[in-house]
């Protein structure tokens, strides 16, 4: 009896750590991403605030919706770190 | 032979170099002039300089009748009283810009070579100021907008006039201009998507307006502000419109905007301050 409430604690409490780690992880690759984006000039406006709420929703214990936010942030940066390479040859199509 | 046929092949390698080869100030504004002369034949060029309004006639008949009591009059005033109150020191922005500023708006912006930045109106207003010992202004609206006002009203009718002729001031007008035609923010839109490629076309009840003669007529009374601002206020919230994260104003971005803008509209009146909506 012993063994299986340790054994379930232990699941337990292993998972809850991976999911802070996994939220935390994803807030801090979000950051990078932010900071990448800025450092060609090519921010989107809301980065920032979508990383503020991924970082409420870590701190609610709401992970799912913290690494989900995060991860929008992340996608936004690789599409702004194209639009750099094209900004370097962006001239009128006329 | 041989030689001909390593004259010809060389040619062949540098053609595609060539007529890459970027094209100069001059050359582009010619070409942004006929495109806009293309699209609104009907509009003279002089008309360029009243945005919207030179292209739909109710918003004109409104604009005119806004004009009898105009929305920029009390900026004027406060830009006047400004420029008349001494520094500390004794002097004042006339120590800075001289007693006859009617050719002082039709100086900026400017290209610093010594300094290898772009100089613009509110920046030597601020410079005037902290040169002084004074507080310089906050740079989107309020005292700088209403010494801009008084220094654009004063300098009416006088034309733009920028010429980058230096490889240094040539790289600042490129910047602007990239950075006017490269897509940005989460809308993916330039600035010429707007006021280029779609001017004279509807952005939910609104007009756009055309870029050429966008910085004739600033600082303005925005409607929508309820306030005065600068070009650079604008320009960010034009950014934000389209997702981006916007460049602090007289950020270098928004000055070589300025720059690149200004050259496009070069022989266009200055008529600032102006009222949009």
């Amino acid at each position: 009896m012993k063994f299986k409430f340790l054994l379930a604690s232990l699941v337990l409490g292993l998972s809850s750590t991976a999911m802070a780690g996994g939220a935390q992880d994803a807030i801090d690759a979000a950051k990078k991403a932010q900071k990448e984006a800025a450092a060609v000039g090519m921010e989107w406006r809301d980065m920032g605030k979508t990383i503020k709420k991924a970082e409420e929703a870590a701190k609610d214990g709401k992970e799912k919706k913290a690494i989900k936010l995060a991860n929008i942030v992340v996608m936004q940066s690789k599409e702004s770190l194209k639009q750099a390479e094209l900004a370097k040859t962006a001239g009128p199509r006329f | 032979m041989k030689k001909l046929i390593s004259s010809v092949a060389l040619l062949i390698i540098a053609l595609p170099f060539v007529t890459v080869q970027a094209s100069t100030p001059a050359e582009d504004t010619e070409a942004f002039r006929s495109y806009f002369k293309k699209a609104v034949p009907d509009v003279k060029f002089e008309d360029f300089q009243n945005g919207v309004y030179a292209l739909d006639a109710d918003s004109r008949e409104q604009w005119i009748e806004i004009e009898e009591f105009p929305p920029y009059e009390l900026a004027i005033d406060k830009g006047t009283e400004l420029w008349e109150k001494p520094f500390k020191n004794g002097k004042s922005f006339a120590s800075c810009f001289g007693e006859d500023i009617s050719g002082t708006r039709a100086k900026y912006p400017y290209h610093d070579e010594a300094q290898d930045t772009i100089v613009t109106l509110e920046g030597d207003i601020n410079k005037c100021l902290t040169d002084n010992g004074e507080k310089p202004y906050k740079w989107k609206k309020g005292n700088i907008a209403a010494v801009s006002a008084y220094i654009a009203y004063e300098g009416r009718g006088k034309k733009v006039d920028v010429h980058p002729k230096t490889d240094k001031a040539k790289a600042w007008y490129d910047k602007g201009k990239k950075f006017f035609y490269a897509k940005r923010g989460q809308l993916n839109l330039a600035c010429a998507d707007c006021h280029v490629y779609n001017f004279n076309r509807k952005v939910r009840s609104e007009l756009l307006s055309p870029a050429l003669g966008h910085p004739t007529h600033f600082p303005v009374f925005r409607t929508k502000w309820g306030e005065m601002g600068t070009l650079h206020r604008r320009y960010g919230g034009c950014n934000k419109n389209i997702r981006a994260k916007p460049f602090k104003a007289q950020s270098d971005e928004y000055k070589a905007l300025e720059y690149f803008q200004a050259v496009m509209s070069n022989g266009l009146e200055l008529n600032g301050p102006g009222a949009r909506k």
